[in-house]
Parts: C-alpha cells; sequence; structure tokens
C-alpha cells in the first residue's frame, strides 16, 4: 500500500471534486423533479454510487421532459 | 436577425435547466483529466492491479505530451461523440413529442431560422464543455509530462472541433427525420461508426473522410504542421456539415406534421 500513500493528492483532488459537484448538482436536480423516468427512488443510489456514469445516466435518461 | 437571437436565448435557457450546461463540461473535463493521470501513475497501477509475479519488470516508456493529447482526443472521439449524440437526440424530438413545436411555428418564424438557431445553441455548448475538456488535459500535460506549445494545442483543438461541427449536423438531421429520440442516436452513431469504418477499409477513396481529422490533429500535434490534407479534410467536413444542415431545412419542411 506504500503506492497509494505516495500518490499526489493534489493531482487527484480536483478530479475527485469535479465529479462531487456533478453528483450533488444531479441530485439537486433530482429533488426538483416531480416524477422520472421509472420510479424516482431508484435514482438516488445509481447518482451516488455509480460514480460519473449514474449522474450523466440521469440526466440523460432520468429526467422526463416536460 | 432578431428571431434567431430569441431562440437561441431559449435553447440557452433550456440547457441550463435541462443541466446540459453544467454535466457536458464536467464530464469532459473528468475525461480530459483522467487521460494524464492515468497514463502518468500506469507503472504503480499496473503493480497494484496484476497479479504479477515476484521480480517482473515492467518498463513502460513515458509517453511525450504531445502522445498523451492525442490520446486524449481519441478518448473524445468515442466517449465524447456518444456522450455528444445523446445530449443531443432530444433537442427536436422532445419538441415535437410534448407540442411545444406548435407554439414555435405558429409565430413568423422560419424553419431555416428554426432549425439552425437550435444548431448553432447546440454546437456552442457542445465545443464549450470540448474545449473545456481539452484545456485541463493540456495543463495536466505540461505538469506531469513535458510543455506542449499552446499554439499546437490550439491547432489540434480547431481541427478536431470540426469532428463536433459534423456530429452535431448528423444528430439535428437524423432529429428531424426520426421521431422516437432512441432512434436518432442509434442511427447517428450508425452513420458515424459508418464512416469511420469505410474511412479504415478504403483509405485511397476516403481521403476527404472527416474521420481522417483524428489523424490530422495527431500529424499536428507530433509534426507540428499543417498538411495539404488537413485542409482538404476540414474544407469536406464542413461541407458536409451545411450540407446535411440545409438537408434536416429541406426535410423539416416536408416530414414534419404539426399537431401530432
Amino acid at each position: 500500500m506504500q503506492t497509494f500513500t505516495e500518490l499526489n493528492w493534489a493531482l487527484i483532488a480536483p478530479l475527485i471534486g469535479l465529479q462531487l459537484i456533478l453528483m450533488i448538482f444531479a441530485l439537486v436536480n433530482w429533488a426538483k423533479q416531480d416524477e422520472t423516468n421509472g420510479p424516482k427512488w431508484m435514482w438516488i443510489p445509481i447518482i451516488v454510487f455509480v460514480s460519473m456514469i449514474g449522474p450523466v445516466a440521469y440526466f440523460i435518461f432520468g429526467r422526463k421532459n416536460v | 436577425m432578431r428571431n434567431f437571437i430569441i431562440l437561441f436565448n431559449k435553447e440557452m435557457k433550456e440547457s441550463l435547466r435541462n443541466g446540459k450546461w453544467i454535466w457536458l463540461p464536467i464530464v469532459m473535463m473528468v475525461i480530459g483529466m483522467m487521460q494524464p493521470i492515468t497514463s502518468y501513475y500506469m507503472p504503480q497501477i499496473l503493480e497494484m492491479a496484476g497479479n504479477l509475479p515476484e521480480g517482473a519488470v515492467i518498463d513502460i516508456p513515458t509517453p511525450s505530451g504531445e502522445e498523451v493529447l492525442i490520446a486524449t482526443l481519441s478518448q473524445f472521439g468515442t466517449i465524447g461523440t456518444l456522450l455528444f449524440v445523446l445530449a443531443l437526440m432530444n433537442v427536436i424530438s422532445q419538441e415535437r413529442q410534448t407540442g411545444a413545436i406548435v407554439f414555435v411555428v405558429v409565430r413568423p418564424v422560419r424553419v431555416f431560422q428554426y432549425i439552425v438557431s437550435k444548431y448553432v445553441a447546440q454546437l456552442f455548448i457542445l465545443l464549450v464543455a470540448f474545449a473545456a475538456g481539452y484545456l485541463f488535459t493540456w495543463y495536466y500535460t505540461n505538469f506531469l509530462f513535458n510543455y506542449v506549445p499552446w499554439i499546437l494545442m490550439l491547432g489540434s483543438l480547431g481541427v478536431y472541433s470540426l469532428w463536433i461541427v459534423l456530429l452535431t449536423a448528423v444528430t439535428l438531421l437524423f432529429g428531424t427525420v426520426l421521431r422516437n429520440s432512441g432512434g436518432i442516436a442509434g442511427m447517428s452513431i450508425l452513420f458515424l461508426a459508418m464512416l469511420s469504418l469505410l474511412t479504415t477499409l478504403f483509405p485511397k477513396y476516403m481521403e476527404w473522410s472527416p474521420s481522417n481529422l483524428s489523424t490530422e490533429t495527431s500529424k499536428i500535434l507530433i509534426e507540428g504542421e499543417w498538411g495539404s490534407s488537413t485542409l482538404l479534410v476540414s474544407v469536406s467536413t464542413l461541407t458536409l456539415s451545411i450540407l446535411f444542415l440545409g438537408l434536416a431545412v429541406y426535410l423539416f419542411k416536408k416530414l414534419v406534421r404539426f399537431g401530432n
């Protein structure tokens, strides 16, 4: 595990930060929707646990276009 | 012109509201950052992931900054193309399904203005997302590998943007012909994939093919110069895009029945 601590966190932090922003933005957008494609609760685990692809999938397929 | 600006603003507002303005740039930035970082840490990643026998020596040559940029562009060419097509598939079909299109067309708006405003607005978003991602890649590459002159970066950015210009036109064209958004995305990707396939199969007859844009960008990055082939491919890509856009306007007039 030595290499793990050697990682330069200043490099990785923006990557994690951007993904967090994306996730939070998707969650806020999700909370504002009355209805989504598929059951509404189903999208929470997708947005939270599937990194990057989850929020994107929500924006592309989850939003009901009204 | 006034109509165009109003429709353009409407398109911008809609993209803000459905989140496209946020998620597209963020995803492109993440993809753009990922490539230099994974190339940089490749030896460590292999060491941690692989069940290598004790004492195995991994000797991966460090790629040059230019090679990292090329690898990133090829990522954008696959994942980016898929994302862009998915982001664009609903642009017209959604307004047809909800009937909102009727409200636009009963006003004195010409079809040309309607389609072109959509085209320009969506293209603007995609190009901003692409440029943001690519700039991040460039920054990280300069930091982790070697400095790539900004003029080469800008040149490759400009030439590769033409692929997005074409992609948007193709997706809008299918968007006017088809009704189902899955079909629109599928047909657009099929079309672009066929173009690449034909280009690899018949390189002699397909010198003008827009799929050659990626080879042209690598040429710019590695050799640092424009060839006459760059000009040929750029001009043919632009011509094809305008052609597809014109076809979209024509077919929209013919095919789209209002009210259903």
